[in-house]
């Protein structure tokens, strides 16, 4: 009977210890995947004097939040914050990544703007050619003509669309999960 | 892959479409240039970009792509919200009728998601007035 009893303990213990164990990490997975969708946007976006992709920030359906500095430079990576236990088990949209820059929407090809070459050169490489439409990277030509573009039209549609998000959260989930030792 | 099959199979039935108005309306693919800055004339863009080609896990087939389409409508400024719009249903009323076939034997198997939009947007200085939507594809070459 006692010895019945012990191993009930036992197996309630490496339940208690299976569920600890499977939140943590469907807890660090979406974290991992967050900081990562920013790198990616950050490679795949416009990097000009690099005010834009150190403006995106990661936030928390609980309201945590962390950000870039939005300063000119190299882009940084940004740390997600971690999700509590209350987000985690209740909220369906865990993270949301946005980007402050005020010029956010034109970074990305959604609205149209008018442009000012600065005269310097960005931090990325650029292509050139001739800006067809009032977007962003709406330029034709074989890398010849007055406009230059730091990213393709488009990038953050075929990002988000494309697919690549989808396999940058499943690559990070699958490798949190791979990192459970029982 | 036949990329341009798969481009083919979205901007055909759009380029139709827009023939087929009257007016006509032209429609500017990728690397074709539009009509030239400051003129007032309509037209419509489209972009299809790619994403993922070849993901495993997304079908049978190895000969797979997912994308984007983007369909910008330029018409002109100042005059209210509904040519506009009467264009966007003529690009919506083409993604949903590619979402109606059937899959065959060859050719390819186009399928667009959700579409997202459409969005307006005019700046001072351009003379059009912008309706954007957006979609996602997969696209499988049968043949």
């Amino acid at each position: 009977m006692a010895r019945n009893r012990k191993l009930l303990n036992e197996l309630d213990r490496l339940g208690e210890n299976l569920d600890r164990i499977a939140v943590a990490a469907f807890s660090r997975g979406p974290a991992r995947a967050a900081e990562e969708i920013v790198v990616d946007l950050q490679e795949a976006g416009p990097v000009w004097s690099g005010k834009f992709s150190n403006s995106w920030e990661i936030s928390t359906s609980d309201g945590r939040r962390t950000a870039g500095t939005g300063a000119p430079g190299l882009p940084r990576r940004i740390p997600a914050p971690l999700l509590s236990g209350r987000g985690f088990a209740f909220d369906e949209n865990k993270y949301v990544i946005s980007n402050f820059s005020s010029y956010a929407d034109v970074a990305r090809d959604l609205v149209e703007s008018n442009y000012i070459d600065p005269g310097t050169d960005p931090i990325k490489e650029y292509e050139r050619g001739t800006r067809v439409s009032g977007y962003r990277g709406d330029l034709i030509g074989d890398d010849e003509g007055p406009n230059r573009s730091t990213a393709p039209l488009d990038w953050y549609t075929t990002y988000l669309r494309g697919g690549q998000i989808d396999r940058r959260i499943k690559v990070e989930l699958d490798a949190e999960l791979g990192r459970i030792r029982l | 892959m036949n990329y341009q099959a798969i481009r083919a199979a979205v901007e055909g039935p759009l380029l139709t479409a827009f023939n087929n108005l009257s007016p006509a309306v032209p429609v500017y693919f990728d690397n074709i240039t539009a009509t030239p800055p400051n003129t007032t004339t309509e037209y419509v863009r489209v972009n299809v970009t790619f994403g993922i080609t070849n993901e495993p896990t997304l079908t049978s087939s190895v000969d797979n792509a997912r994308g984007a389409v983007v369909i910008r409508i330029f018409t002109e400024k100042g005059r209210g919200p509904a040519r506009n719009q009467t264009l966007l249903n003529t690009a919506v009323n083409v993604l949903e009728t590619l979402n109606n076939s059937t899959k065959s034997t060859s050719g390819v198997y186009f399928k667009v998601g959700e579409i997202n939009g459409p969005t307006f947007s005019a700046t001072e200085e351009a003379p059009h007035f912008v309706g954007r939507i957006e979609t996602s594809y997969v696209a499988t070459v049968l043949s």
